[in-house]
């Protein structure tokens, strides 16, 4: 191979890395209103990208990208369900229930998450560090390790539930209000 | 629904990735849910579990296809019996790599564990231990409190557990183990150990059935004598023959209710006899302390004790 055609792929591949960009950037854009969080977004996914990147083959990149971008989308409007905001609650919520940090301090939060999943069960555990930590979409988890996207979101729900739980049996209360 | 099965309903919204569940209610727990996930105290545990070890894309294949076969073979019941409990971590089974559990119980909690060779372990409160079980020996390590061992007979895998610096190694026996600041006490229900130091064999003593014994300063005491058919704490009571005060706080700490703060040394020191039942600390300390000459006061939520008998010795009034 000589230089030229070298310089020729590396040109290339970086067009391919700007048109990806630029298709993930409409992909976001179009779904969220706010462009800010939505650059946040394209951001995380290429950090996310490039840590799977380091550890594994990518076939597709733009496949991992566009499924990193829809779930991190997909968490934004959830958050905003999920969590109703405050101003709302204020007024009809006579008694409201104490935050976390007001039951629990951060370091006995972390030692109480820390010790949940140190006693999970070790594939429970690998699969949501995948999933939480290293942002991995679920079917990406899935075809890594042999097993069916059901499988993947069952250990993940599991997880997650049982977190939450050891916290509660800590004697952090139930916040939400029916 | 169970508190258990709404937070799972609400996880799974959390976790799921496709576009339909934007549309969805969001389950009443979501916001619970939510709190977890947005918590920077998440992320910190993660990150220090991940420190601690991850399983490779092998690793994982490797573990499942393990189980499978186990599964076939009829074991699944005492591999996935301890979910919940602890759970094999770390390292696979394949062939001669070792299955290790960790097990910990809180304050207050006691669990009875079925391990992967059939044998039992009951766990006090606030105990802690782990267990590597492979194709030559079974250990346990217990790291805090005291368990009850039901051991599986297999000439072949002795079974070795160490407490600080004593080593138990039996065959196939019933033992209980207490760790305390001081020593590590044995009693045996059932067949033989040899109990010992770091090296466990050659300094060893063997105490059969009925007997007990304790390890500290580095030496095993000569054993003496117990009833191994009266109750001990599994049923909430203990023998305090061998035991100070120190010792008996310990005890009675692993046991939920109002936690005791250590004692002064002059009252740890103190040894102490007879039998008495565990599940009432204030009262049995109030007791104890009109006959050793200490009194026990309220500070906040914890239990203080006093030398001397004088003054209001009326522990349980506010």
């Amino acid at each position: 191979m000589n230089e030229m055609t070298a310089v020729a792929e590396r040109r290339a591949s970086a067009a391919e890395d700007m048109a990806l960009r630029q298709a993930l950037h409409r992909f976001v854009t179009g779904r969220m209103r706010d462009g800010v969080e939505g650059e946040d977004i394209v951001q995380e996914t290429y950090v996310r990208l490039y840590d799977y990147r380091r550890k594994r083959h990518i076939a597709d990149a733009g496949a991992f990208c566009f499924a990193v971008a829809r779930n991190l989308v997909h968490d934004h409007f959830r958050r905003l369900r999920a969590l109703p905001p405050a101003a709302e609650l204020a007024e009809d919520i006579a008694c409201p229930q104490p935050r976390a940090d007001e039951v629990l301090d951060y370091r006995q939060r972390v030692d109480i998450l820390v010790r949940a999943l140190r006693t999970m069960p070790p594939l429970r555990r690998e699969i949501f560090l995948r999933r939480r930590l290293d942002g991995v979409p679920g079917a990406v988890v899935a075809a890594d390790l042999d097993m069916t996207q059901a499988a993947v979101d069952k250990h993940c729900t599991r997880a997650l539930a049982d977190l939450r739980h050891a916290l509660e049996r800590r004697g952090l209360p139930a916040g939400g209000r029916a | 629904m169970s508190r258990r099965a709404a937070l799972r309903e609400a996880a799974h919204w959390a976790m799921r990735e496709d576009e339909a569940v934007l549309a969805e209610r969001p389950p009443l727990a979501a916001g619970d849910i939510q709190a977890v996930l947005d918590d920077p105290a998440l992320g910190e545990a993660l990150s220090e579990v991940a420190s601690i070890g991850r399983l490779s894309d092998d690793d994982v294949r490797a573990m499942r296809e393990t189980r499978r076969r186990a599964m076939g073979a009829g074991v699944a019941a005492v591999l996935v019996g301890v979910v919940g409990i602890g759970a094999w971590q770390g390292g696979m089974f394949r062939g001669e790599t070792p299955i290790v559990q960790h097990i910990e119980t809180r304050r207050g909690e006691q669990r009875l564990v079925q391990l992967a060779d059939g044998s039992k372990v009951q766990l006090d409160g606030a105990t802690s231990l782990d267990v590597t079980i492979d194709g030559k020996s079974r250990a346990v390590e217990l790291r805090r409190g005291e368990a009850y061992f039901d051991i599986a007979h297999e000439e072949q895998r002795p079974f070795t557990v160490r407490a600080g610096n004593a080593t138990t190694r039996v065959l196939g026996t019933a033992f209980s183990i207490d760790l305390s600041q001081r020593s590590v006490k044995l009693a045996v229900y059932r067949g033989k150990v040899r109990f010992g130091g770091a090296d466990g064999g050659k300094d060893g003593v063997v105490v059969p059935a009925g007997w007990r014994s304790s390890y500290s300063g580095g030496a095993v005491v000569a054993p003496t004598r117990f009833d191994t058919r009266q109750q001990d704490w599994r049923q909430a009571w203990v023998d305090t023959d061998d035991m100070v005060l120190g010792e008996l706080v310990e005890a009675l700490n692993r046991r939920g209710g109002r936690l005791i703060a250590p004692p002064p040394p002059s009252l740890a020191r103190l040894p102490l006899s007879g039998r008495f039942k565990l599940d009432d600390a204030e009262e049995l300390l109030g007791a104890m302390g009109e006959v050793y000459g200490f009194r026990v006061t309220r500070e906040r939520d914890q239990l203080r004790l006093i030398a001397g008998g004088e003054g209001d010795a009326k522990p349980s009034s506010e």
